[in-house]
């Protein structure tokens, strides 16, 4: 039977020729460990977060007064319902750290050099919008802790002077959190992010597979003169299937195994106080936080009494990590290592946004 | 056997298990939740449905009509055509129902006597006692 597919569709589409060129003949770089596998698992689990995103679409009813309790039922009344829907929640944080792993990973392989500075734009647009995705999310189940934590953060552009309230007022609909606001980002977090979403990823994947994997730093120290477009080909690197695939696949059954053990153990680990409880907009609980990879900007604006500096701060931080590539255009040393004062900046923010987070939880 | 048919069926065997594990819960959320309520019971008087009027009403979620015939009595019809699935209405006059989508014609006891479709429309359960009409 699979013979007799593969006999029909050679003719048609050149199934041989795919495999060979995109698979075995597609090699990974020397030295490509498990942590150059982190922007596949990212890709899977964004795949995850669509098809039980799909699944509880078809149960969620996104209306003030039905959000909540359709909620409540697809987790207590449809059948595996508690699964669907702990997946996604578990998952949308889980996704942000690989994403994060990964980012790190590129950044300290030097992988956001010439050529790559698309393919780092593309990645670090895919994250925010990725981080976008995960804050209209929270709204949806029209409970205290989404509620709350939606009006704090859509409150926060309006710190900017001049156009920060009419920034927070488009975000919401109006000047509070309401039906408006559940509908604008019900709609954001269904068609048009992932739209904007899966647009990135075509052109990151586009641009990865047209300039092929960046070697490490060692085998290429410094970033070479570009006088005419260049396809890294690998010839002493490892084929890509099935050698680069096995790597791949445990690093995904790895993530799917973190999943499955949070959401045995400690399923409700990322469900904060108040997410079984109704939104109440007359009532704000006692300590709103948001999840925790925004704690560590929550903290600074928390910390930093003039707002607009904490804001503008963390604006310009947003800058410097979309544009880095084109910043650091000048600098031709291509090992992060090799260059202690930025080794020591990033490392530095690091910690920060580390201690900061840990500062936030308490 | 071979260390590589051993491998194959291995990954073969955990690869269905995961893929079955995985597939029955979705199924499963998936399948409709809202069943059909049985044990339903409506009881009608008499007179509110006189020799040759019909009543519609909603029995176990489905748009029913009583009708009662001027010579065989109460029945109890579904008002979903066999067709595709409109709802037809009682045609006092001519003492029949009709789907107002494709012209589909019915006789009072259900059958089909014109239009497309063949099935004739599900009857329900009915008593009749000496003053009142119990469906179910």
């Amino acid at each position: 039977m699979r013979d007799k597919i593969k006999k029909w569709l050679e003719p048609r589409i050149g199934l041989e020729e795919i495999v060979r060129t995109q698979f075995r003949e597609y090699k990974t770089p020397k030295g490509a460990n498990f942590w150059s596998t982190l922007g596949f698992v990212t890709l899977v689990a964004i795949l995850i977060q669509v098809i039980t995103g799909i699944l509880l679409m078809l149960y969620y009813i996104p209306h003030p007064s039905l959000a909540f309790d359709s909620v409540q039922n697809i987790t207590n009344g449809i059948p595996f319902g508690w699964l669907v829907r702990l997946t996604h929640n578990i998952g949308s944080n889980l996704v942000v750290a690989t994403a994060m792993l990964h980012l790190v990973h590129v950044f300290f392989r030097g992988a956001f050099k010439r050529p790559r500075e698309l393919t780092w734009l593309t990645g670090a647009v895919m994250f925010i919008l990725l981080l976008s995705s995960c804050i209209s999310g929270q709204l949806l189940p029209w409970n205290q802790a989404g509620y709350w934590s939606t009006t704090v953060i859509s409150s926060m552009p309006s710190f900017l002077p001049v156009v920060g309230d009419s920034i927070a007022a488009f975000i919401r609909g109006g000047d509070t959190v309401t039906a408006l606001t559940l509908g604008r980002f019900f709609a954001f977090h269904v068609v048009i992010l992932p739209f904007f979403l899966l647009f990135c990823l075509a052109l990151h994947i586009f641009f990865i597979r047209r300039q092929g994997l960046s070697p490490s730093p060692e085998q290429v120290p410094q970033v070479l003169p570009m006088a005419e477009f260049h396809q890294e080909q690998h010839p002493d690197g490892l084929p890509c299937f099935p050698n680069f695939s096995m790597k791949r696949l445990f690093m995904v059954f790895l993530y799917c195994a973190t999943v499955s053990l949070i959401l045995t153990f400690s399923p409700n680990l990322f469900m904060p106080e108040g997410t079984n409880l109704l939104a109440n907009p007359v009532n704000t609980p006692g300590l709103i936080k948001p999840p925790w990879y925004f704690l560590a900007q929550y903290q600074m604006v928390k910390s930093i009494p003039n707002e607009f500096v904490g804001i503008g701060f963390q604006v310009l931080v947003l800058v410097v990590f979309l544009f880095f590539p084109f910043f650091d255009a000048g600098e031709t040393e291509r090992s992060i290592k090799k260059r202690p004062a930025l080794m020591t900046t990033v490392i530095g923010l690091l910690i920060l946004w580390a201690a900061l987070t840990l500062w936030g939880m308490r | 056997m071979e260390r590589r048919s051993v491998l194959k069926t291995t990954i073969a065997l955990l690869g269905t298990t995961t893929l079955l594990s995985l597939g029955y819960p979705v199924l499963r959320f998936l399948s409709p939740t809202v069943r059909r309520q049985s044990g339903e019971k409506i009881t009608i008087r008499k007179e509110e449905i006189p020799p040759g009027s019909a009543r519609e009403l909603v029995f176990e979620g489905t748009p029913i009509l009583v009708i009662n015939r001027r010579e065989t009595g109460f029945i109890a019809l579904s008002r979903i055509c066999t067709h595709l699935g409109c709802l037809v209405g009682y045609d006092k006059y001519k003492g029949q129902l009709v789907c107002p989508c494709h012209a589909g014609v019915f006789d009072l006891d259900g059958q089909m006597i014109a239009g497309p479709g063949s099935a004739p429309l599900r009857q329900f359960f009915l008593t009749v006692s000496a003053t009142h009409v119990t469906l179910g």
